[in-house]
């Protein structure tokens, strides 16, 4: 048997999808598929690299890659179907250079041209990620990374994608780095929108632990495994929430549900979940056919900073969020959802040639975390007014000082590391290293952060491995600029919640 | 006889102390927190605490529904 050959290709990037469906010699589409559009998200995708602030302009083909995810999914079911699909992909990797210039670095790669050493460093620069195309003739798009939007919109609003991770991606010989968080579409066959929805979630948990990430046709499996209330596990005929559940389970994570009421604890659990760094799984019903669902990954969120009026002085940070931005296998990656106004809990999805935007009302949140994190979201809500209160209170009357609350959870040693950076960038060395040196900290702290504008914010500790009923407040950590009002307002806490408390003052 | 080592505290090395908390009583802690949960519910974050916990207990339905949009 002769091995396989590879084939690279440079290309210019017209920002046209005919032009690359043609690169990558795509059969013609059967019209006895159900779908009639598989290569929509392939279409999603181009003009998302047609942005401005992405601004793609040529593309490397890769003819034969090897791609975790199919290869499992072919192992279980496409390698056992009377058609001989590949057991490989093709991958194609964007860049914001032109194809002249990309090839002028290639070159310097292959040792043609001095000046090497810089080409990685250059081309990571100028790479926008990439799509695996699967030899599937209904679903094309499997894992794809892509570079999130920056962060400033230019309008006031910011956007905010703290749930993406970094991935390394080797091609030519070149290591590439792309900020992203993995994407696909659901085929029917391994995988249905729940599944792909914690399937995306799940890659981000690299960043936090030693947990395998696991591929959709594992997903569907573990979710599979003991109950089966729909018919067959594949073709993937969709999931509960009590299978996506225990897929999670099965993975050596714990799934957070929590129904979702009024927009407010939305927000916050949005809110919440973006500040910690971990994606959740959103859980959509069609307000006009509550039958009709569909699971989301919800990667990052726009906000409108000091858009929230103060009630009686205090601002609930969450409440700054205008959208949010989520992996919808049906469409694409990064796809921005309206929330159609801040009391309703509806998202508005306006991409594509519908005569009107589509409509879903948020009716759960799942969120998989480590098993250590006892505390939840919904805990860590009621805990922050009363903390806010509290601060409040402390501060007295006649300080009229507006204070913004929030809460997230954050890993201990990460919390102590970006302490001792604000700290130096503030002038105020040594707040991180003295919580550190004299208090054992949790794998992951509950924050409770109660904030004076440009003052400084107090934050309460809780400790995450305890439970409501037994509730342990690790410290109270002040960061002050000036007044000192604030540094008070921490010593008499400290006393009020029978714990340390350390300034930066 | 091995020699004996003294240790260095990190807080010898570097000041940690905490700031001092206030010295507070049973009693003063207890009116405090009272106080707070009557400002709470003057506020409305009583009631709102209550709706926040019952997007925590879940039935078997919600466990039972369905995600099936293609």
């Amino acid at each position: 048997m002769r091995n396989p050959v590879q084939g690279i290709s440079l290309h210019a990037f017209d920002g046209n999808a005919a032009t690359l469906m043609a690169a990558l010699q795509r059969e013609p589409i059967n019209e006895i598929l159900r779908d009639k559009d598989p290569y929509r998200q392939l279409r999603y995708i181009v003009d998302y690299l047609k942005y401005p602030q992405l601004g793609a302009k040529s593309y490397l083909l890769e003819e034969h890659y090897v791609d975790r995810d199919y290869m499992e999914d072919h192992a279980v079911f496409y390698s056992r179907s009377l058609r001989a699909y590949a057991n490989y992909c093709k991958r194609v990797h964007f860049f914001n250079l032109p194809k002249a210039q990309v090839a002028e670095h290639i070159k310097s790669a292959a040792g043609l041209v001095p000046g090497a050493d810089s080409v990685e460093t250059t081309l990571s620069k100028a790479y926008l990620g990439f799509v695996v195309v699967k030899p599937i003739p209904g679903a094309p798009i499997g894992r794809t990374v892509l570079k999130h939007l920056p962060a400033e919109k230019g309008d006031g609003h910011l956007r905010s994608f703290r749930c993406v991770r970094d991935y390394d991606v080797h091609v030519l010989g070149l290591t590439l780095k792309v900020w992203g968080l993995a994407f696909q579409q659901q085929d029917e066959g391994v995988s249905a929108c729940a599944t792909t929805a914690v399937w995306s979630t799940l890659q981000k948990i690299r960043d936090f632990e030693d947990i395998r990430i696991a591929t959709p046709a594992e997903i569907t499996s573990l979710a599979t495994r003991h109950i089966l209330p729909f018919g067959r596990a594949m073709p993937s005929e969709g999931l509960s929430i009590d299978q996506m559940c225990q897929a999670i389970q099965a993975l050596g994570l714990a799934p957070s549900l929590y129904r979702l009421g009024p927009a407010d604890d939305l927000l916050a659990y949005l809110h919440a979940a973006e500040h910690s760094s971990f994606p959740c799984i959103l859980v959509w019903d069609d307000p006009d056919d509550t039958t009709r669902r569909h699971a989301v990954a919800v990667v990052g969120v726009k906000t409108l900073p000091g858009s929230v009026v103060a009630v009686e002085g205090l601002t609930d940070l969450a409440r700054e969020i205008r959208a949010i931005y989520v992996h919808d296998d049906r469409i694409g990656p990064y796809l921005r959802t309206d929330l159609e106004n801040q009391n309703s809990g509806i998202f508005t999805v306006s991409y594509g040639n519908r005569s009107k935007p589509e409509r879903w009302r948020a009716s759960y949140l799942l969120l998989p975390v480590h098993g250590k994190i006892r505390l939840s979201l919904a805990f860590l809500r009621q805990a922050s007014r009363q903390f806010a209160t509290a601060v409040r209170k402390t501060l007295g009357q006649k300080d009229t000082t507006i204070l913004s609350f929030e809460s997230f959870i954050r890993q201990g040693h990460k919390y102590v590391k970006e302490l001792c950076q604000d700290s130096t960038k503030e002038g105020h060395a040594g707040l991180g290293f003295k919580l550190v040196a004299e208090c054992a900290l949790p794998r992951y702290l509950g924050v409770i952060r109660v904030a004076a504008g440009n003052l400084g914010w107090i934050d309460l500790l809780l400790d995450t491995t305890s439970t409501p009923r037994s509730i342990e407040c690790v410290a109270i950590v002040c960061h002050e600029q000036t007044s000192g009002a604030l540094a008070a307002a921490a010593s008499e806490l400290a006393g009020q919640y029978a714990c340390k408390a350390f300034t930066s003052q | 006889m091995a020699a004996t080592e003294t240790p260095v505290r990190i807080s010898d090395l570097v000041s940690t102390a905490p700031i001092r908390a206030a010295e507070i009583s049973l009693e003063e802690r207890q009116a405090f927190f009272r106080a707070v949960e009557e400002e709470m519910e003057r506020l409305g974050f009583d009631e709102a605490n209550e709706i926040t916990a019952a997007s925590e207990r879940l039935t078997e339905h919600d466990f039972s529904v369905r995600i099936n949009a293609r």
